[in-house]
């Protein structure tokens, strides 16, 4: 009876369960229903899909320890994404952090590179790259445009709730997505032109080549 | 950008399209940010069920089954031959059933999340006499074990005590010995001399 009731409650009904009765089943369907949702977040802020499946978790994990700290006024959902948000500024410092002690190392922003050395004529690799483009794109981004543009965009949050969850107000969530969306598209503007050089470099490398043979 | 992502009010928005008809800056600037949501669209990750899609469910169900009436009550008013009436009181009891259905479903989710808020009362209640009856035996327990504490040391000084009497007792028994032991032997010692 209780865990087919269970269904019908709502995520701020849950989450007083575990606030108040450290209710593990009302805890395993906030978990159920919002996994997902919290993992893409993380992923697409990491750029990461593992570290997202990481971070995810914890961020769960950290719901459970704060559980005292969640004010039932709010929606639970804007908790939990601010709470899952934070993780991710985290986890971005650090990396940040890291490059810089090792920048010495490696002048090359590595994972954040493009990689169109070579060019597959598979449709789906090409469509793989184009992900892949965005994804490096993206992460080009400054975090604080990167979390609206994936808030708004991907997970579907309307500007008003994404200006409760980041606690500015909704006009500073407009421009920071307009601001968001003109460096996305300069900065995929100009991988396209250099794609386009490489493309070209190769082509009339390889007419000459045949030229060469021609002669010989 | 409210434009954009679908969020802005009708008349606003009707508003604004026909000034990006008129303003070929701003047309443009639509423009990029269209393309770069389409580009957004290029990355994705597997999909997820989100929220409550039950309850969102029966809504749109119910939703239809007015709608479906209206439609049909409309329908009736300008069609009146035999036939289509026959027709229309089929279909009608076909919807009142679905939407009979969609109603006592909602109803049963809306009993559901009662009976759920009231059983989450009683837990919490009896939670709290739980707890009660924990720290009330606790402090028991508590007493219980000071009393048995306060028994031993009790029992253990008397303990000392009547060791130290005994001790004392043992000593005065002895020195009362030695003492008779003494009167025994000296007149003897005495007489002894004397006879010599």
């Amino acid at each position: 009876m209780k865990s087919f009731s269970l269904f019908s409650i709502t995520d701020e009904q849950a989450m007083w369960r575990v606030q108040m009765q450290d209710d593990a089943e009302a805890f395993a369907l906030l978990v159920e229903r919002w996994e997902g949702p919290i993992q893409n977040l993380c992923t697409r802020m990491l750029g990461d899909a593992h570290r997202g499946e990481d971070l995810a978790q914890e961020a769960f994990t950290r719901v459970f320890t704060k559980r005292k700290d969640y004010e039932p006024r709010g929606k639970f959902s804007t908790f939990l994404w601010r709470v899952a948000l934070n993780l991710c500024y985290d986890e971005l410092r650090k990396r940040e952090r890291r490059r810089e002690t090792s920048l010495d190392l490696d002048s090359e922003d590595g994972e954040l590179g493009f990689v169109t050395e070579e060019l597959s004529p598979d449709i789906s690799v090409a469509r793989e790259e184009t992900a892949d483009g965005v994804r490096a794109a993206l992460m080009r981004i400054p975090e604080t445009y990167r979390s609206v543009l994936v808030l708004r965009h991907y997970e579907d949050l309307k500007f008003r709730e994404i200006a409760d969850v980041l606690a500015i107000p909704e006009g500073t969530v407009k421009s920071r997505m307009a601001e968001g969306l003109s460096q996305l598209a300069r900065l995929l503007e100009r991988e396209a032109k250099r794609e386009n050089t490489i493309k070209s470099r190769i082509t009339s490398k390889t007419a000459e080549t045949g030229r060469e043979l021609l002669v010989l | 950008m409210s434009y954009l992502y679908d969020e802005m009010p009708a008349n606003n928005r009707a508003g604004m399209k026909s000034h990006l008809e008129a303003c070929a800056s701003c047309r443009a600037q639509m423009t990029t940010w269209q393309g770069a949501t389409h580009e957004l669209d290029n990355w994705r990750l597997p999909s997820h069920r989100r929220g409550r899609k039950g309850v969102t469910w029966v809504r749109w169900a119910a939703a239809a089954a007015i709608i479906g009436l209206t439609v049909l009550g409309a329908a009736c008013i300008t069609t009146l031959s035999n036939e289509v009436k026959q027709l229309r009181t089929e279909v009608q009891r076909s919807s009142q059933l679905d939407f009979n259905a969609a109603l006592a479903q909602v109803t049963e989710q809306a009993s559901k999340s009662a009976s759920a808020d009231a059983q989450a009362l009683i837990a919490a209640v009896a939670q709290r006499l739980e707890e009660k009856r924990l720290t009330d035996q606790q402090a028991t327990l508590a007493t219980l074990q000071k009393l048995n504490a306060q028994h031993t040391e009790d029992f253990a000084s008397m303990r000392k005590e009547l060791e130290t009497v005994a001790v004392f007792t043992e000593a005065g028994w002895q020195r009362t010995q030695n003492q008779l032991a003494d009167i025994a032997y000296s007149p003897a010692s005495v007489s002894n001399n004397q006879q010599e």
